[in-house]
């Protein structure tokens, strides 16, 4: 991994799966190539991160997938948000904020 | 979280976990052609273009395994591949297993008989009320403090006059076998001597007729008997007309006064399937062949009956089940 990419922090990486798939349904690699473009190549999640991720938030019933053809008519597995995944992507959404902002009064107080 | 896609998911991946795995190998295959399809197209040769993926991908094994490890139900899983591997090693080796499996069970089966005597002998109280109160008494003869000796029937009929220490207190004798005989033939059970107030102190009940009284053994007439609930079953057809009737034992016609209930059996190690009332007395006090049972009165210890000189040695009944 070159050394200006940023580790991915546990819990980011379901905020910005629930994030990515908010809109529409993805396979994997779809959602790895949407995360590096919507976080402008700051974070490249591997397979080895993104399958269990997936496989993890699916048991928790915040996604469901299914068999589809992708762009080229390849098969591939989509992937999209429940109902529940999207009041996690609002509940995890206020919980990083709440990090950010006092993560910010943290290093601004002197 | 909610509990029911868990649940869910937990019988996949325990029962049907083969095809949860198909499913991954083929999502990862999936997403390693689209990977080679990706780079072909951003003007790689084929060959190029699947090292490139085969390198961004990073381990597929890996992957796999820690897909695995994020599942609910792993632990479960990795458990039962352990438990087949140890299967599999003991059956490979017979001769260990075998000696394995034999040092096991004598160690839990000593283990258990060893742990049963000491519950029934230290731990499980007597089955009466109150059995801390409960002693056993002995005559000593003074100055000789070693031996103890049974109490002789004139000294218990003193004692019983005269005790401050004891609430009851009840004679014994026995077990020893007697001869039931009836119509059907004769039958060998043990039998106990007691004197009256015996079964009211170890709280047992007659659930039919009557106990032994006071006055048993004056009366003179014909010496009365108590059946166990078993004998009574066993020898007389649980008849309940059998109480005032007249029974051969060892000889001698004795009068059914009660049955007990099933649950006593006497106090000691014998089943005891009679109890016989003294209808005579051992005037000599030299013969000290009796056992005595007494209930202490409340508010007395044994510390405290050790320093009453004719009465020093006592020591709680043996238990038994």
């Amino acid at each position: 991994m070159p050394p200006d990419q940023t580790n991915l922090l546990q819990g980011t990486l379901d905020l910005l799966i629930l994030k990515t798939l908010a809109p529409e349904e993805l396979h994997g690699l779809g959602i790895s190539r949407r995360i590096e473009q919507i976080t402008k190549g700051t974070f490249q999640v591997k397979p080895g991160s993104l399958f269990p991720a997936l496989h993890r938030m699916e048991e928790a019933g915040w996604l469901v997938s299914s068999w589809g053809a992708s762009e080229n008519n390849r098969r591939a597995k989509y992937y999209r948000l429940t109902k529940e995944g999207r009041d996690r992507l609002g509940t995890e959404r206020r919980e990083w904020e709440r990090i950010v902002t006092a993560m910010a009064s943290a290093l601004q107080s002197s | 979280m909610p509990l029911w896609p868990r649940v869910l998911s937990l019988w996949r991946n325990v029962f049907r976990g083969e095809q949860v795995d198909r499913d991954l190998d083929e999502e990862l295959r999936a997403h390693l052609d689209l990977l080679i399809e990706e780079k072909v197209s951003s003007g790689m040769s084929a060959a190029e273009a699947r090292r490139a993926a085969l390198l961004e991908f990073g381990g597929v094994e890996q992957t796999k395994e820690q897909v695995r490890a994020s599942r609910t139900g792993f632990l479960l899983e990795t458990m039962w591949q352990d438990l087949r591997y140890g299967a599999r090693m003991l059956a490979r080796s017979p001769g260990f297993t075998a000696t394995a499996v034999v040092s096991l069970a004598l160690g839990i089966g000593a283990t258990t008989a060893v742990f049963s005597i000491f519950d029934t002998i230290f731990l499980r109280p007597l089955p009466y009320p109150e059995p801390d109160r409960l002693v056993a008494v002995y005559e000593i003869e003074l100055g000789k403090p070693d031996g103890s000796y049974g109490v002789s029937q004139p000294n218990f009929i003193d004692w019983r006059k005269q005790s401050q220490t004891f609430e009851q207190l009840a004679q014994t004798l026995g077990p020893t076998p007697f001869v039931i005989s009836r119509s059907e033939g004769a039958e060998e059970v043990s039998a106990q001597f007691v004197t009256d107030g015996y079964f009211q102190m170890l709280g047992a009940r007659a659930c039919q007729g009557r106990l032994f009284v006071a006055d048993e053994y004056t009366r003179g007439k014909t010496a009365p008997v108590v059946l166990s609930y078993g004998s009574w079953q066993r020898l007389f057809g649980s008849n309940p007309s059998i109480i005032g009737n007249t029974i051969n034992v060892n000889g001698d016609l004795l009068e059914v006064v009660g049955v007990m209930c099933p649950d006593f059996h006497g106090h000691g190690e014998t089943k005891i399937g009679i109890w016989l009332s003294w209808n005579w007395l051992q005037k000599d006090r030299k013969v000290r062949n009796f056992e005595v049972i007494g209930r202490l009165k409340p508010r007395i210890s044994t510390d405290m009956l050790r320093s009453w000189p004719a009465l020093r040695e006592t020591r709680r009944l043996s238990g038994r089940s």
